[in-house]
């Protein structure tokens, strides 16, 4: 609704014609009037026609505008301050990095880590080698299947499972849109249920608040 | 002998004392129906449930001893409720707007609004310790069903006001199925300023009539319904199409919908909606669906009673 206001306020600025009912509107609305003066100051920056002096009291105007600002409290709070302790201890520690006897022991703590890790990971596949060894002699040449069809099996296998996948996804879907459907068709009873029962005095449904 | 005594002396303590907490228990919640009638006020409030969150702003206030009431949906772009007295008024976009005939918005919790003495006949009211609830001292106020397959209920009352604060929905093992929680309440001294337009704009004064076509007779029937429920008259006008027999009953707090739809060959299930309980079940060439807050046992029965 704004950019529709805005078009046959921009098309009048290029004078374009508007229709009485638009013009009543623009003598009537402040807004719109403002509006129709920043229009007319965009066209005439664009087809270079603004006065050669622009507004000298704009930056005073300005300052006294900021000056009405309120101030708000925006300073650090001393809790928000103590938790910059341990910030300035990493940047001490990364100061201390570059010194020289820092760097040394640094590099010999990641050279011993690195071996660590070496040692564990061969210790590890060596593990893994001896265990296929006991089950199949060759399991890391066989790179091509035993069997011709063992791929394409595989293959089919896993777009079987996906497209029940799908299908069950699907009939889920469609089980939980007729659910929705039922569950807003009750609370459209509900909501109507008063108006039932006035229409129908004779059925028992308000009988139960008195029987029991 | 002596024990006996004891025993006796025991009983007749505890008899005075659940006396004592029944009527007090009462008091409150009487307390807290009248607030919700009387009161002006604008608040909001969520419901919380297990993947879901609603928040919606409510606002109430009394004019010449008529109530105006507004609840509207602060996220999804769901319906505008509005109650004049007698009167509410279902306002969607781009749809017509409904009239029905209800003193209460049923979108707000029952609990609040039913006849006290209706819902002395399904719970006993039990009240709590005061807790500090969102910088309010508040009373607590436990509704326990008297029998099972209802949901029990934990209501968080203003100390002063006895204005509903919380109120949990619970089950049997008390777990929280569903929790109403009000966000923010700002009381007024006289009608709040954004009911004047809806207490002064013209709305249909008469509930649209629904068209009285009955249901095409099925050879279908309910032949069990769970303790204090009754079988309440079904507007066929709003029954989904493919549904070939709808029941509605009411024990006059809660309501289930019980459908039978044509089979769509799915396993027997069961979901839960916050406090309501939806349970499928196939039966020959039909699906019968439980809709209502009761347990998914009786959910259960009742669609094994259907006929």
């Amino acid at each position: 609704m704004l950019s529709e206001k805005s078009d046959w306020l921009s098309a009048a600025s290029d004078n374009e014609a508007i229709s009485p009912e638009q013009l009543d509107r623009l003598l009537q609305d402040a807004e719109l009037q403002q509006s129709f003066a920043r229009y007319h100051l965009i066209g005439a920056a664009i087809r270079n026609e603004l006065p050669a002096q622009l507004d000298m009291q704009f930056a005073d105007n300005f300052a006294s505008l900021l000056d009405q600002e309120p101030a708000y409290q925006l300073e650090a709070s001393p809790v928000v301050q103590r938790q910059d302790t341990p910030v300035s201890f990493w940047k001490k520690l990364g100061e201390a990095a570059n010194t020289g006897w820092f760097k040394t022991g640094f590099q010999g703590a990641v050279a011993a880590s690195v071996a660590l890790i070496a040692v564990l990971g061969v210790q590890q596949f060596q593990g893994a080698g001896q265990d296929a060894d006991l089950n199949s002699p060759l399991p890391v040449l066989q790179t091509q299947p035993v069997a011709g069809f063992a791929t394409p099996v595989s293959l089919s296998q896993t777009s079987v499972d996906s497209r029940f996948e799908q299908e069950q996804r699907q009939a889920m879907l469609e089980q939980q849109k007729r659910l929705q459907q039922l569950l807003q068709a009750h609370r459209q009873q509900i909501r109507v249920m008063d108006t039932a029962q006035q229409n129908t005095p004779e059925t028992p449904a308000e009988k139960p608040r008195q029987e029991q | 002998m002596g024990w006996k005594g004891l025993s006796s002396a025991l009983i007749i303590l505890f008899y005075s004392n659940l006396s004592f907490a029944e009527v007090s228990g009462w008091e409150w919640f009487e307390r807290s129906q009248s607030s919700v009638r009387q009161f002006n006020f604008e608040a909001s409030f969520v419901v919380i449930k297990p993947n879901q969150v609603d928040s919606y702003r409510w606002v109430h206030g009394v004019q010449n001893d008529s109530e105006i009431e507004q609840l509207m949906p602060l996220e999804q772009s769901g319906v505008e409720i509005l109650r004049r007295d007698h009167m509410v008024y279902y306002i969607a976009p781009e749809k017509t707007p409904l009239a029905t005939n209800s003193s209460t918005i049923k979108e707000l919790p029952a609990l609040l609004y039913r006849d006290i003495e209706s819902i002395k006949t399904l719970y006993d009211a039990v009240p709590g310790g005061a807790t500090q609830l969102s910088g309010r001292s508040a009373q607590l106020l436990r509704l326990t069903p008297l029998q099972n397959g209802r949901p029990g209920y934990w209501l968080w009352l203003d100390s002063q006001t006895g204005f509903p604060l919380k109120i949990d929905t619970l089950t049997v093992q008390n777990e929280v199925l569903e929790r109403w929680v009000v966000t923010h309440i700002l009381p007024h001294s006289a009608l709040p300023e954004t009911l004047s337009v809806a207490a002064n704009a013209e709305l249909p004064a008469v509930a649209e009539s629904m068209p009285t076509t009955a249901l095409p007779e099925s050879p279908l029937e309910l032949s069990w319904l769970p303790e204090g429920y009754q079988q309440v008259a079904v507007t066929a006008a709003m029954v989904p199409q493919q549904v070939l027999e709808q029941w509605l009953l009411s024990d006059g707090l809660h309501q289930v919908s019980v459908f039978v739809q044509p089979s769509a060959s799915l396993p027997a299930q069961a979901f839960r909606d916050g406090a309501t309980t939806i349970f499928v079940m196939p039966k020959n060439q039909f699906d019968v669906t439980v809709i209502g807050p009761v347990s998914i046992e009786n959910a259960r029965q009742i669609a094994e009673s259907v006929r």
